[in-house]
């Protein structure tokens, strides 16, 4: 079965030219658009970021190889090395992936390694590359190995992992309003991975998929892009940094520092694995809160103007 | 060992990508409108800071603001877009005031935050030593 891993071609390295000319392609087309859709320094940012995580997957790339081979010995079903195996595992690896994802928003630790996908105030596809340099270290790769017990293939696993990397990349952009609305039911899109990267209250936290936007539906984090209310990119405190550097650790730094001043080993714990924004004694703002506080604010502006109509 | 990438090949694609966003304006910096575009980035509701004082830098590239409780918030360039980040007491590190020859002065917020700690605004003498008051006297 090892061997198979050698004959799987790396979907994100033979992606890398379609990357760059996409990404050119799509300067231009801003331009023309007269919307101009790149900043150098931020896309400076983003793409240092993809290199380095480039470099950090190599070297975690034999501890995942062997993690997922030494689950794959106990493995409860022996899936044969077939289409109909790959067929499966574009949806089990998607459920997974939704899974990994959304533990990456709603538990802090997890959201140190991936926020800084989410702190360029842009929106285009150098966000796309705008990836982890810490999620490794937080064990984040371990949530893929149930499909190794279960029976996928390592290499197999491995190699659509690799695609759904690929298929996120192009739905980073601003260009490509809505495709056809069977497309925009089943899969991931521009529209609805834009709400995902917005900071707008009934935005946060929707929209996690990777390929399939069914999930979303299905666990009930969908929301759709309402046109009336344009997506503002960014994380809810922006960072005003393009430093690599300050991207990559600056919620490690503040995790640090509330952790310095935990009162008690439940704080620690609350910074650790509550969701981002958690305080001791639920004086934290959340995204619930913030999207809760814009619920009301609806609900209270829809009360004043059914008043006014009355009258 | 051989890499399993040709280091060219992505090194030659940033190149290439920064050139295109270099040639077609992507060095831009945004400024602010003035006072009602500070206001509407700080009532937006994610940051839900409604302003009741606000001062513009003459430079354009940064904002303090005021609301009903003396609390603080600063909008911000970041590049080609604008920030906003509100001040909690304890992140304050240093206030200076350094007047200017034209009249003016220059009130420097130092904070402990690890991107952007430093905020910097020129207004008129009176004002800066006004927020600068403001800001060392801001609530917890």
């Amino acid at each position: 079965m090892s061997d198979l891993a050698f004959t799987l071609p790396d979907p994100v390295i033979l992606a890398i030219p379609a990357f760059v000319g996409l990404a050119a392609l799509e300067i231009l087309v801003a331009r023309l658009r007269r919307h101009p859709a790149y900043e150098l320094r931020d896309t400076a940012a983003s793409l240092t970021m993809g290199l380095v995580n480039l470099v950090q997957a190599v070297l975690f790339s034999g501890l995942i190889w062997w993690s997922l081979q030494a689950t794959h010995q106990w493995r409860l079903f022996d899936l044969p090395f077939t289409i109909w195996t790959w067929v499966a595992l574009l949806f089990a690896e998607d459920l997974v992936y939704y899974w990994f994802h959304r533990l990456s928003h709603e538990h802090r630790i997890w959201w140190a390694a991936h926020v800084n996908h989410h702190s360029s105030q842009h929106y285009n596809l150098s966000t796309a590359l705008r990836q982890h340099w810490t999620g490794n270290l937080v064990f984040t790769w371990a949530l893929w190995l149930p499909l190794a017990l279960v029976g996928f293939p390592p290499a197999l696993i491995v190699f659509q992992k690799g695609i759904s990397l690929v298929y996120q990349f192009w739905i980073h952009t601003e260009q490509i309003r809505r495709l056809p609305r069977w497309f925009e039911a089943v899969f991931n899109t521009p529209s609805h991975h834009r709400v995902h990267h917005a900071t707008n209250p009934r935005y946060l936290d929707r929209n996690y998929a990777g390929i399939f936007i069914i999930w979303d539906k299905l666990f009930g984090s969908f929301a759709p892009e309402d046109d009336a209310e344009p997506c503002r990119y960014g994380i809810v405190k922006n960072l005003g940094s393009f430093n690599p550097l300050r991207i990559a650790f600056h919620e490690w730094v503040e995790i640090g520092r509330d952790l310095r001043r935990a009162a008690s080993l439940k704080e620690a714990l609350g910074y650790l694995f509550g969701p981002p924004g958690w305080q001791p004694g639920g004086s934290g703002v959340t995204s619930d809160v913030l999207r809760a506080r814009w619920q009301a604010d609806q609900a209270a502006v829809k009360t004043t103007a059914e008043k006014t109509a009355a009258e | 060992m051989a890499l399993p990438l040709d280091p060219t090949v992505p090194l030659a694609g940033i190149a290439m990508i920064l050139l295109l966003v270099w040639l077609t304006g992507g060095n831009r910096c945004a400024l602010l409108a003035g006072r009602d575009d500070a206001a509407a980035l700080l009532a937006a509701p994610e940051t839900g800071f409604l302003a009741t004082d606000i001062a513009v830098s003459r430079t354009g590239d940064c904002a303090i603001a005021r609301d009903g409780q003396g609390h603080l918030a600063m909008v911000f360039t970041s590049g080609a877009k604008l920030a906003v980040r509100k001040l909690q007491r304890g992140d304050i590190a240093t206030v200076t005031l350094t007047p200017q020859d034209d009249g003016s002065a220059m009130l420097a917020i130092r904070t402990q935050a690890f991107t952007h700690p430093d905020f910097v605004l020129r207004l008129d003498q009176a004002a800066a030593e006004d927020w600068r008051r403001r800001v060392t006297e801001m609530p917890a």
